[in-house]
């Protein structure tokens, strides 16, 4: 799967890379969500794996950039911060639904995230 | 002693007044309840029953002397009393104790009247009763006289039957004898034929005789001028044909009285009433003998009497119910009658009006010329409009006035009654007034009142609950009985500025109730000043504040919890993202075991991203570990701590820190607090830049800049944001203010200065809002030795004083 991780930390970042490409995935990273936007527009990934709070646009601005542009791209997003939920939340009732995963986040349930097996997120419901 | 004649004056006033209604016939007015109990009575009715007002009222009725004469005559009056609250005009004539003060017997013609209220209840009864006993002893001496003449009539015809006819003939001579016997009586004897006379000058009703006072009555200089003449000529035509009935029924054998109208000779008109009883004459023939007396006098003033009874015989005993002022003015203008609804709205007694000229006394105000209200006065008979008075307490008032003229028997104006209504502030204001007073009674605040020597005037039931001293306890007393001594300075400055007509809000101070208790209290307080504005005494609402003040702790408190909140939240970030990496990393070690020289790098790294955390958790813990007593703090580090905290968010913000610190500026404080205080002013100084900016922050030793000039030092903070707007700044310091609703408590500035307030310290505020120069400077003096700094109180209600703020705008 082609992937594209956001975070601006540098050390989650390459890490996460390492991951994914240890179990085959095709996966870049970039530090903010502005540079997402432009990759993800020109690699069209299967999944975005990015965080919440970052300078400039933040994970969930992005994330609702890259759904209008590429329908089919599935969005993971996790943040080690309370106040991201608020955002969250905010998306939710904007009518946007996507899985949040608290930092740190245990590689194996990302992975399972990643293949569509359900993480450890919530899972958005829509009233 | 003016006043005490004038004061006789007024009441010789009143009581003409009420002498004029119970004047003449009325023997008795007085004014029931609808039980029968005794309101007032007339003096005549009084004296004639020889008793006192003052026994008899609130007696029944028939208790009373007069009706003493018989048992059957008492109850007689229970079940007139009964039919009239009934609401029947009864009318009887009865006999009763009416004269020598209750000794002689009297008849009287008796009626009782209900009179309605506004809401058409019986409110009084109205018995009068008239003395007719004479006209009963007339009526009875007529009947006496005619059976006489009978008598006589009869023994002369068994006498000299055969003289018959002549003294038919001359039946005026037969009559000679009995005129002579009733000469003396000071009516009108008369003898008119009533039946068919052909052979006779005189027609129907010719006037037979006629005794010596007759003539008089008729307009004649002696009998001869009217004796032969048909008395329906003197009788006025509209009353001739009741004449004749009346006439043809006492020769029918019957007796009666009837009052009708005659024109006497002279062409004046006279109201005469006439008892009438049947006589026959010698010769068989039925005349009718009847005594008429003139009771023109007496119609008139019945007629007069008559229409205005009801209305002053109520007026003489409500007009002083009445709560509108009422007054009777003559000619000049002086007041001859004042009631007691004047006296209240006026302030003026009757004995101080009493004839006074109205219009001097109460400055009196005209909406149109005096000359103009005359005018229309002598031409209605009434006026009627606004009038401003002056009350003697030199208070104005507006009246709506109402004039009405009174004329006397010539038609000559008399008097004028004057009736004046409040219309204005003053019912509102006394409404007002009780109302205010319902509140003070009712009031949750203590409400007292105290002279300018601080001397305690009222004393309502809340200042009761709050300080456990009765009113009784404390009216009278100095009010410092409930001001700890310490604050004795206190209440000289609230008397001074009490004295000044200042007023004093909010001041926060304490007091001590009888139980030794000290009870936090705001105190509000006004000057209270006459209507010509001197000021007499202060009125003071102290408010319990103890709930207030523990409130606020409660705040307190709960903002130390929200800081926390806060706080753990900005951790949170600062310990996940390493933990992240720690994760990931050490998942990489696992999947690349094998691989030596990976799982080392692997794990150098993780160990280096968990060297961060343990910083930030021991920093953390420093941060919000509060000391139970003040240490000494080294404010540069501290400061130093606390940004490598926001350093993160520094970043983010592009927010460029400017240190300007003398390393070795230290204070004796409570480190947790201190820490929060600084803390709170670099949050808001990074939210007053979300686009970036500058943040100097400056650490020096200094002087306090008031009096005491103690070193200490001072912090400041200053950020390039867009700068606090003099609207907000007056509630900067207000708790829940905030200008970020979404992120901000409203709390962080209150909890600051209660910090910087607890250490002794000073707060300064300097902000701009111009545009490319903007910018705020907050800086706190901390000083030195916190430890004296934290143990001197500030006064109460001082503390919020050493806010200082300066704008700088443009």
């Amino acid at each position: 799967m082609k992937i594209l991780i956001v975070d601006d930390e540098p050390k989650i970042a390459h890490t996460l890379v390492d991951i994914l490409r240890g179990e085959g995935h095709d996966a870049i990273s970039v530090s903010n969500g502005t540079s997402a936007l432009e990759w993800a527009v020109k690699i069209v990934p299967d999944v975005v794996l990015s965080d919440v709070i970052m300078p400039g646009i933040n994970g969930i601005e992005a994330a609702k950039e890259i759904m209008r542009c590429l329908p089919n791209c599935r969005i993971i997003l996790f943040s080690g911060q309370a106040s991201s939920m608020d955002i969250l939340e905010q998306a939710r009732s904007e009518g946007y639904a996507f899985d949040l995963l608290a930092k740190p986040v245990n590689p194996e349930v990302l992975l399972s995230a990643i293949n569509g097996e359900g993480g450890e997120g919530p899972t958005p419901e829509t009233p | 002693m003016g006043g005490l004649l004038s004061g006789r004056s007024a009441d010789v006033e009143h009581e003409r007044l009420a002498a004029v209604i119970l004047d003449g016939m009325y023997q008795f007015v007085a004014l029931l309840t609808p039980t029968g109990d005794i309101l007032e009575v007339n003096r005549a009715a009084l004296d004639a029953a020889g008793q006192g007002i003052e026994e008899i009222r609130g007696k029944p009725f028939w208790t009373a002397r007069w009706w003493e004469i018989s048992k059957e005559t008492q109850e007689e009056l229970k079940a007139a009393i009964r039919r009239a609250a009934a609401g029947e005009f009864v009318r009887y004539a009865v006999e009763v104790y009416g004269e020598k003060s209750g000794l002689t017997p009297i008849t009287i013609d008796f009626s009782l009247q209900p009179i309605r209220g506004e809401s058409g209840e019986i409110e009084y009864l109205l018995p009068e009763g008239r003395n007719i006993t004479e006209r009963k002893q007339a009526e009875d001496e007529v009947a006496r006289q005619a059976q006489e003449l009978r008598l006589l009539n009869e023994r002369l015809k068994e006498l000299d039957r055969p003289k018959t006819q002549f003294f038919a003939n001359i039946s005026h001579e037969f009559r000679t004898p009995p005129t002579l016997m009733l000469g003396p009586l000071e009516h009108a004897l008369t003898a008119i034929d009533a039946d068919k006379q052909p052979e006779e000058a005189a027609a129907d009703g010719a006037l037979l005789h006629m005794n010596s006072a007759g003539p008089a009555m008729v307009g004649a200089e002696c009998a001869a001028m009217v004796v032969g003449k048909n008395v329906y000529d003197l009788i006025a035509p509209e009353h001739r044909e009741r004449f004749k009935e009346f006439n043809e029924r006492i020769c029918r054998g019957e007796t009666g009285t009837l009052e009708f109208d005659i024109v006497a000779l002279d062409g004046v008109r006279h109201h005469m009433e006439t008892h009438g009883a049947p006589l026959r004459n010698p010769d068989g023939e039925m005349v009718q003998l009847a005594t008429t007396r003139d009771v023109t006098a007496r119609k008139q003033a019945q007629e007069k009497l008559g229409e205005s009874l009801e209305k002053l015989s109520e007026q003489a005993q409500l007009l002083d119910l009445s709560s509108d002022a009422i007054l009777v003015r003559d000619q000049q203008d002086r007041v001859t009658y004042w009631n007691r609804g004047a006296t209240e709205i006026y302030g003026f007694t009757r004995e101080e009006a009493a004839g006074r000229v109205t219009h001097e006394l109460l400055r009196t105000e005209f909406p149109e010329p005096l000359e103009r209200i005359q005018e229309i006065l002598s031409r209605d008979g009434r006026w009627s409009g606004e009038l401003t008075h002056t009350r003697k307490d030199g208070g104005k008032i507006i009246v709506g006035s109402c004039w009405a003229l009174e004329r006397d028997a010539h038609g000559k104006p008399a008097r004028i009654l004057e009736t004046n209504s409040e219309i204005t502030q003053r019912k509102a204001a006394e409404d007002a007034r009780r109302r205010l007073a319902a509140i003070v009674e009712s009031s949750g605040d203590a409400i007292v009142s105290k002279d300018l020597h601080g001397i305690v005037k009222s004393w309502n039931p809340q200042a009761e609950r709050m300080f456990g001293y009765t009113a009784e306890e404390m009216i009278g007393q100095p009010i410092t009985i409930i001001v700890p001594p310490e604050f004795y300075s206190d209440e000289e400055m609230i008397l001074g500025k009490i004295k000044n007509g200042e007023t004093i809000d909010h001041f926060e101070t304490v007091r001590v109730a009888k139980s030794g208790e000290r009870i936090d209290v705001s105190l509000s307080i006004s000057p209270i000043k006459d209507e010509q504005g001197r000021i007499l005494g202060a009125a003071k609402i102290a408010r319990d504040i103890r709930e207030h003040k523990r409130i606020e702790r409660a705040l307190r408190t709960t903002e130390k919890l929200a800081a926390a909140g806060r706080l753990a939240a900005t951790v949170a970030h600062e310990i996940n993202n390493p933990l992240e990496a720690v994760t990931n990393l050490i998942y990489l070690a696992k999947r690349n075991l094998p691989n030596a020289d990976k799982v080392a790098a692997y794990l150098l790294s993780a160990s280096q991203e968990l060297d961060r955390v343990a910083h930030i958790t021991r920093q953390t813990l420093g941060f919000y570990r509060d000391t139970t007593s003040p240490i000494r703090m080294n404010l540069a580090n501290t400061i130093d701590d606390l940004l490598l905290l926001y350093e993160k968010r520094l970043e983010v913000r592009h927010i460029k820190i400017v240190k300007q610190f003398e390393r070795d500026a230290e204070v004796t404080a409570f480190a947790g607090e201190i820490r929060q205080a600084i803390s709170n002013l670099l949050t808001n100084s990074m939210d007053a830049m979300p686009a970036g900016g500058s943040l100097t922050i400056r650490v020096r030793k200094a002087h306090e800049w008031n009096n005491s000039g103690a070193p200490g030092v001072r912090i400041t903070i200053a950020d390039t944001g867009s700068g606090i707007t003099p609207q907000h700044r007056k509630n900067l310091f207000q708790p829940f203010f905030t200008t970020k609703p979404d992120v901000g408590t409203g709390l962080g500035l209150w909890i600051t200065q209660g910090i910087v307030d607890k250490h002794g310290g000073l707060l300064h505020l300097k902000s701009r809002t111009s545009i490319g120069t903007s910018g705020t400077a907050f800086s706190i003096l901390i000083p030195c030795n916190g430890k004296q700094g934290v143990e001197r109180r500030s006064l109460p209600g001082a503390s919020r004083g050493k806010v200082s703020t300066e704008v700088v705008a443009r």
